[in-house]
This record gives structure tokens, sequence and C-alpha cells, in this order.
């Protein structure tokens, strides 16, 4: 299994917060089945302390280096991106990572109140060279299912966290979650592991093998992101 | 599971405008387009409209395509085209010609930007003035002696000028740009725009003295446009006069 969403590397996000914290957690998805980990730290969140996109770098190829003396599996570097008036000006100046240097961005959208335009976010970043994968899709209250499949209409692939297919974050986010992976309008899975946050990859990958399938599970937790983030 | 040759296919952003007259020069839809130079050039046979604002009542009544598509039939008439986003509100054109909306007119009006940034190639060979950052008082930006003053220098750099603008019925801002346009295109949907609508803008039109050349009908179901043609135009111009 890929892990394609985690706040696994330590001190630059609200995720791990020490080594052993984080190497806890790679223990967790190495014993879940999980050979590769995306590591997609916060990026442009004004509640968190800001991290250059250097920073980020050395921080992952440190922390790489201690990780492959110990385990066996694999990481990649990305960003969630928190949307703000920035992003588009930042990803124009190469500013901000992609997962895995491929063209593929994780976008994280404002929890209160829906972004004016999205349309035009999704443009600029079209025109820019990139392509959008909306994090944790179901998570937005003000997106109902039909607002959904209007969003996918824009061209953007929609993750979804695995505590939401397996019910840890409430009933409603659960039914939402299942209904897209049900209109397969879902592309990827992953834990969204901060420290505070249970990882239930397994049961999620159990539970829609038994709902929908091995195949689509296959394709969710694993075969898509190999082939969206050049994972050998 | 991951289809990617469903995700090639085209998306919404990419189907938004056609510039058929680019995309599909042989079909009819690109053909109503050609008409309209001609009619242009009739409505002042001694001195043809040169600077031109496309405008209508609401929203949604195809102006963009308009614009792009008469830009597209002046470049392939062999004219040195620009098209400006007048639209500081709700732009568009960088969407149809597929560029980023930086560096636009009213970063300019509010001096963020010189003008050497401002002009844009695009790929139909026409250039274009992207509206830019949105401002909270566009009629203010565009009353500005600046903005008449780049109009008058675009118009001897270019062959037209086409300048893309809100609907009136919303905002003033098309009244104000009808002052220093040479004329007025009028374009209106035929299957969104009510009677009352288009008469109302016609008269604000009117009241603020702009030159009307014509109106365009968008979205002309068959019935009404088939002149015997089987397929039927989409684009129709007609020549307005007061008496209508």
């Amino acid at each position: 299994m890929i892990d394609v969403h985690t706040h696994i590397l330590p001190f630059v996000d609200d995720g791990s917060e020490s080594l052993e914290e984080s190497f806890r957690m790679i223990e967790r998805e190495i014993s879940l089945g999980i050979t590769d980990i995306i590591i997609t730290s916060h990026a442009l969140r004004l509640d968190l302390k800001k991290v250059s996109k250097q920073e980020l770098i050395d921080a992952f190829t440190q922390f790489y280096t201690l990780v492959q003396q110990k385990y066996d599996v694999r990481l990649y570097l990305g960003q969630e991106i928190a949307y703000s008036d920035k992003m588009i000006s930042l990803l124009k100046n190469k500013e901000l990572l992609t997962i895995n240097n491929s063209e593929y961005l994780l976008l994280e959208l404002p929890y209160d109140e829906p972004i004016n335009d999205i349309d035009e976010v999704i443009f600029s970043c079209r025109i820019l060279g990139y392509k959008v994968i909306i994090a944790h899709v179901e998570r937005y209250y003000y997106y109902d299912f039909k607002k959904l499949v209007e969003l996918k209409k824009l061209g953007v692939l929609f993750q979804v966290n695995s505590n939401s297919i397996t019910g840890r974050s409430g009933k409603n986010i659960q039914k939402t979650a299942l209904k897209l992976i049900k209109g397969k309008m879902v592309e990827l899975v992953g834990s969204d592991v901060h420290a505070f946050r249970h990882n239930d990859m397994d049961e999620a990958f159990s539970l829609v093998s038994r709902r929908f399938g091995e195949e689509m599970a296959d394709w969710l937790f694993s075969k898509n992101a190999k082939q969206l983030f050049n994972i050998l | 599971m991951f289809d990617f040759k469903k995700f090639k296919k085209k998306n919404r952003l990419e189907q938004e405008y056609n510039i058929v007259v680019a995309t599909k020069p042989n079909s009819a839809y690109a053909e109503s387009f050609r008409k309209i130079p001609i009619d242009l050039k009739y409505s002042s046979v001694d001195n043809e409209p040169r600077v031109i604002q496309i405008t209508s009542s609401v929203a949604g009544e195809h102006k963009t395509t308009t614009a792009t598509n008469l830009a597209a039939v002046y470049v392939e008439l062999g004219k040195k085209v620009i098209l400006v986003d007048c639209d500081l509100r709700k732009p568009k054109i960088h969407r149809a010609v597929e560029i980023l909306n930086d560096d636009g007119l009213s970063s300019f009006l509010i001096d963020k930007v010189d003008k050497s940034q401002l002009i844009k190639k695009t790929k139909y060979n026409f250039d274009v003035i992207n509206a830019g950052e949105v401002v909270p008082f566009p009629h203010v930006v565009l009353r500005s002696e600046k903005f008449q003053k780049l109009i008058k220098e675009l118009r001897d750099m270019y062959d037209y000028v086409i300048l893309d603008c809100p609907p009136v019925l919303l905002v003033t801002d098309s009244l104000i740009i009808s002052e220093v346009v040479d004329k007025t295109l009028f374009v209106i949907n035929q299957q969104l725009t009510s009677k009352s609508e288009t008469k109302e803008a016609i008269t604000l039109l009117r009241e603020a003295n702009a030159d009307l050349a014509g109106i365009i009908l968008s979205n002309v179901s068959r019935k009404v446009s088939n002149y015997g043609y089987r397929y039927g135009y989409r684009y129709k111009y007609r020549y307005y006069s007061r008496k209508e």
C-alpha cells in the first residue's frame, strides 16, 4: 500500500513533534503493510510557522537518511498546500512542492467557507502546468454531493482520508466518502496521519475491498498513486 | 480504476470558450462571425470603427465568445488586433485564450505594473490585455485619464481594438467605456435575455450616448436562424436602428 497523505516529517508542521514520534508513525505504517509513504507537510497554513521549500527539502533529506538506517520503507516528498491568495504567484515562482516532483499538487481548501472562484484557481494551476488533487475532499461541509460532482468536472483528482472511510470522522463524512468511492470519483486514499490522528489505512482497505471489491481497493490504495507519482 | 483516457478528456474549464474561427474555421458557426466585420464596416462607411466595445444586458450572453472570435476574424483578414478585458469584476478573456490573469488592466491603472508588462501575446495571433486582479471600484479606475490615454495609444498601435465589457444592467462600467470607443456591439442571448431587459439596457446605452452599431444574437434557435440552411447559424448579426 501507498500512503499518499501524511504529516510524519518532524518539526515542520502540526504533524510529528519529535523524531521518536515520527519513527513510531513509520513503524505503524509498516505494520499496516505500507511500503511507500508520501510526506505532505502543510504549506501556506496561517496558523503554522513558515517553512521554505529549501528548508523542507533539507529536513526531508536528513530525516530520510535516518529512516533508511532503521526501516525498509520508501519516502517521497510533497506538500499539502492550503489555498491562499498568494498561492498562484508562489506556484508561478516554483516556490511550492508537488508530490514527488510530479505535476500533481495536493490542495487543501478552506474549512469555513468555499473559495470565491475555485474555477479560476484550478484554471490558473492548469495554465502553470499543475494538476490539482483536492485533499480529503469529503471533509468540506459546504460541498454537498452535487457540488462535488461539479468540482470533479473541473478536472481535479479527489483524495479521501482513510479515517473518513472507517467512520472515525463522523457518520456524514463517512457517507460522503463512500458515496464518492461508489461513484468512482475518488482516485487516492491517504491516512492524513498526524500525531493525534489514528492511522487506519488497513481497516479502510478492508472496508473498501468488502464493499467495492479488492480491485477497486488496489487502485485507490496503491496503483493510482504509483502511476500518478512515478513510484516504481 | 484510474482512467487516464477519461482524465485526458476535456474538462469543463477546457470547454468553456470556443474560438471557432481559429479552431473550426470551416464551420457555419465560424462563418457567422465573419459577417460581423462586414456589417460593422457598413455601419460607418467613411469612418470604419476601429475601437469596438462589446457588451450585453446581463451575464452569460456570450460576450467573451463574440469578442475572441471577432478578434480571430480580424486576424484572418491580416489585421493587427488587441483584445482588452474591461470586465474587471468577472474577467474571462484570459480563460478563453488560456493565459494567466496577471499583470492586467486594473494593476496598470493603479500603477502596479507598467505598459511593457501589460500586453500579452496569444496563440491565436492577437494580443490581449488581461483584466488583472479584482479592484473594489472598477468604474472609478475606468473613468481615469490613464485608461483613456491607454485606449488612444492602442488605437495607434493596432488596426483594431476590441473591448470586452461587463453587462450594462449590472454595472455602469460599460456605459463609461462607451465614451472612448467608436462603436458598441450589443450581444443578446436569445434563449436567456428577456425583451424588457434588452430594451432597458439599450435605453441606458443610448442615454450614455453610446454609438450602437448593431446587435448580435447568440444561441439562436434553428427555427429563427435557418434562412434555408439546415444546420442553422448560432450567431446572427442584425443592424440595429433607433426605430426598432
